[in-house]
């Protein structure tokens, strides 16, 4: 019955809208303001229809939520939703959904991982002697040298020097110009 | 997705189906060349308890607020019965193809109560027609 109503207003618009373009068309405008009036009785009815229809399934669901829950516990524990069950790809008739694959890419991901790290630990303890050593021959070669590479102050008063050069004498003070004398 | 298009759709047509009817509704004034007229034919059905006593009444009632609206005037003593439900007139200048389209919509609209008109003639005559054409109007 609700179904032949929607139908019924369906139809009716469609009908008093499509009527409305041709009495225009025709320029029949007092047949168009009828029908253009139907036609707005017909678009108001089925958008109140929707907005009530949409009204009374939210509340019918918040009135499902609220519902009281049973105060035997036996009742409670019955009415509380079942787990579903574990590992359900591995059930046989799910063996042929795509779903079963994910836990085949895990285990292959942790099997990879494995080899991978094995053969990191076995390369590593094969090549770590070698390495080291050309390091350590590597890092000789560009060493400091034991002496210093700028002769210190004592050296360079024990040394003399150009004692003519009034630069170096500036630089060496008053000390080195009487020794040099 | 869909609902997207199916909006983009409906848009496009609601716009083609308006832009149609702006086409088909703009009036334009064609000039009509002196001594043209344009001859009328209709049945009047009446919808009362003695249709014959108000049928002609209603119709030259009708005639005279559509002639109104298309600017021209009913020639004189054109008015005339030519069956019982079928009336004639001849409208003076003639009318072009919008004028005729809009006398048409009037004549058949529901402005008079209980008066429904049928249009069965609708044709403009000029000096420049074929004889055949003169002598149907």
């Amino acid at each position: 019955m609700r179904k032949l109503s929607w139908i019924i207003g369906t139809i009716a618009l469609l009908a008093s809208g499509s009527y409305l373009l041709v009495y225009v068309y025709r320029w029949e405008w007092h047949r168009a303001l009828l029908v253009g009036i139907l036609f707005n009785a017909c678009l108001v009815g089925l958008c109140a229809a929707l907005v009530l229809r949409r009204l009374t399934r939210v509340e019918r669901q918040l009135s499902t939520a609220g519902a009281p829950h049973p105060a035997d516990p036996l009742a409670r524990l019955r009415a509380a939703p079942v787990e579903p069950p574990p590992f359900r790809w591995l059930r046989p008739e799910a063996l042929d959904r795509t779903h079963v694959f994910i836990p085949i890419l895990l285990g292959g991901g942790v099997l990879v991982s494995g080899a991978a790290w094995l053969i990191e630990r076995v390369a590593g303890s094969s090549a770590r002697a070698g390495v080291e050593e050309d390091l350590a021959r590597e890092l000789r070669d560009i060493a400091f040298p034991g002496s210093a590479l700028v002769p210190g102050n004592a050296e360079v008063l024990a040394g003399g020097g150009d004692a003519d050069d009034p630069g170096l004498r500036l630089l060496l003070g008053p000390a080195a110009g009487g020794t040099a004398r | 997705m869909k609902r997207v298009l199916a909006w983009v759709a409906a848009a496009a047509v609601t716009l083609t189906g308006v832009l149609l009817l702006r086409a088909e509704l703009m009036t334009v004034e064609v000039e009509q060349p002196e001594g043209s007229y344009t001859d009328v034919v209709v049945t009047a059905t009446v919808n009362q308890e003695d249709p014959e006593a108000v049928r002609e009444e209603m119709t030259r009632g009708l005639v005279s607020t559509c002639r109104l609206l298309v600017n021209a005037d009913v020639a004189a003593e054109s008015f005339r019965r030519v069956e019982p439900d079928v009336f004639a007139f001849r409208l003076r200048p003639g009318l072009d193809e919008f004028d005729r389209r809009e006398l048409r919509g009037c004549l058949s609209d529901t402005r008079v109560q209980h008066l429904l008109v049928d249009v069965l003639h609708l044709q403009t005559v000029t000096p420049a027609d074929p004889e055949p054409a003169r002598a149907e109007g």
